[in-house]
């Protein structure tokens, strides 16, 4: 599903944090809304929840990706918010976080459960494979939290990043054999 | 490739066959004022690219304004090329070309090589990165894609998924790996997209490449090399804010998808789902859905599009 096996990941944690500049004592979250330009307003509102959850985590460090589409220079995060356009390997980030703040995109979403990731995720109101389809396959794996955006002012979302940080994650694992699979179906008309 | 590339090479292969007597609909005096008036913007074709010219589709003047849309602000433009009878030469003397863009064409929407979107915001510097230090990735410049369709343009505006995918059908695709797709309005209010292959394939891969799915099944004389479809969730379902008439249009869009697939099974040489059936959301039946929604009731078993 994920294109990427999390184990040769998890089992680097700590190095890779390291080498991602992440400190022992940081509690590290990450927010990311996809490549395009309508996460916007979800990155706004999470950064906005910075002050309240820094107050809830000790520790936080909140990494902001804002993506190709939104200006990170645009979004006036406070300080202590670290807003980066890129990051490369996100994955790998992902993966050794704290928790992630993400939409509704069952990649990243997906990336998240097979890493074994505790997260919050806040699909599009108007968007059937977000809202249905996706939901229901984290759902599956008993994995992430998701919420109405509409309904998740900032204090709430500070409230549930509490909440979930330590939460412990005993989702089902996730199949590794999707790309095998799906090659050797594909192999088969080359 | 430039949009006077582009126009000239679609010219230079344009429609073929005989087309009786022009009927040349000339635009009337109301929409050469509105046309003085507007301002230049930089997407604008140049001069000698008609922007407004006149109106001719296989020989029939086209009455419909809607068909065009006229230059606005905040709105798509599309530039129509049109030779006329007196202005083709030679054995094409009886050839019409129609060429029909929506904004300039755009290298980055034309040319897979160099995804940039101009008007679009982007980075202007390359973002730091801890350890790795300053760090620049192709897919910062690969950003358009078909499934980008579905969520790049607005920004903060929540438009149901089911609009988004709709409106690539007025614009210029590009599709993944190398591969090209120009859309073309050849005759008539018949659009067809052209996939341009730099390179010989082996076969065609899509991942949820719904634009290239629907258009091989409405053109299955122009499959080329073996195409596998790929995607991650099974039918369109509607939102409740839809109301009724999502409903409806999702269920005739599934109902579709079957259709082309049953009308066409050697289209999709492989239809590949990203999961297992534990993942699948469960749903009615598409077929059921539109049954329902178009009158008769009536189960079938469900079918994957």
């Amino acid at each position: 599903m994920t294109g990427f096996d999390p184990a040769p990941l998890l089992e680097r944690r700590q190095e890779l944090r390291r080498e991602f500049g992440y400190r022992p004592d940081e509690r590290v979250v990450i927010v990311t809304v996809g490549g395009s330009g309508v996460g916007e307003a979800l990155l706004r509102r999470v950064i906005a929840a910075y002050p309240d959850a820094e107050r809830r985590i000790p520790g936080l460090r909140m990494l902001a990706v804002a993506g190709p589409r939104i200006d990170p220079a645009a979004l006036g995060a406070p300080a202590g918010v670290d807003v980066r356009g890129y990051v490369p390997d996100l994955y790998a980030h992902l993966a050794v976080a704290d928790l992630a703040v993400v939409q509704g995109g069952l990649t990243t979403t997906m990336e998240l459960v097979a890493a074994g990731r505790p997260f919050l995720y806040l699909p599009l109101r108007n968007h059937f494979e977000q809202q249905r389809h996706v939901r229901h396959r984290p759902g599956r794996y008993g994995a992430g939290r998701a919420m109405d955006y509409d309904d998740s002012s900032s204090e709430a979302i500070a409230a549930a990043m509490a909440e979930e940080i330590d939460r412990p994650v005993t989702s089902r694992p996730v199949e590794t054999d999707g790309a095998r699979r799906a090659a050797e179906l594909i192999a088969a008309l080359v | 490739m430039s949009a006077a590339e582009l126009l000239g090479e679609l010219v230079a292969d344009p429609v073929e066959g005989d087309v009786p007597e022009p009927v040349v609909d000339r635009l009337g005096d109301e929409h050469r004022r509105r046309r003085r008036r507007r301002k230049r913007r930089p997407r604008d074709l140049g001069e000698g690219h008609a922007v407004d010219p006149v109106r001719v589709v296989r020989g029939q003047g086209v009455a419909d304004d809607v068909s065009r849309v006229m230059a606005g602000d905040g709105e798509s433009l599309v530039a129509e090329r049109v030779h006329e009878r007196d202005q083709v030469v030679g054995k094409r003397a009886g050839v019409v070309p129609i060429v029909r863009l929506v904004g300039e064409a755009d290298p980055a929407l034309v040319d897979c090589d160099h995804l940039e979107v101009p008007g679009q915001r982007r980075h202007h510097e390359a973002p730091r990165v801890p350890v790795l230090g300053p760090a620049m990735h192709e897919q910062q410049r690969w950003s358009v894609t078909p499934d980008d369709r579905v969520l790049a343009q607005p920004t903060g505006r929540d438009i149901p998924a089911r609009e988004r995918v709709g409106e690539p059908l007025r614009e210029t695709w590009c599709t993944r790996g190398g591969a090209r797709a120009v859309r073309r309005h050849v005759a008539g209010h018949v659009d067809l997209l052209v996939l341009r292959d730099p390179i010989a394939l082996d076969g065609r891969y899509g991942d949820e490449a719904w634009d290239v799915d629907y258009f091989l099944h409405e053109n299955p004389e122009l499959k080329r090399t073996a195409f596998a479809w790929m995607t991650d969730f099974v039918g369109w379902l509607p939102m409740p804010e839809g109301g009724e008439p999502d409903a409806f249009l999702t269920a005739d869009y599934n109902a579709e998808m079957i259709e082309h697939v049953e009308r066409f099974p050697r289209i999709r040489d492989a239809a590949i789902f990203v999961g297992n059936p534990m993942t699948s959301c469960p749903t009615t039946s598409a077929r059921a859905c539109h049954r329902s929604a178009t009158g008769p009731s009536g189960t079938t078993p469900s079918a994957a599009t």
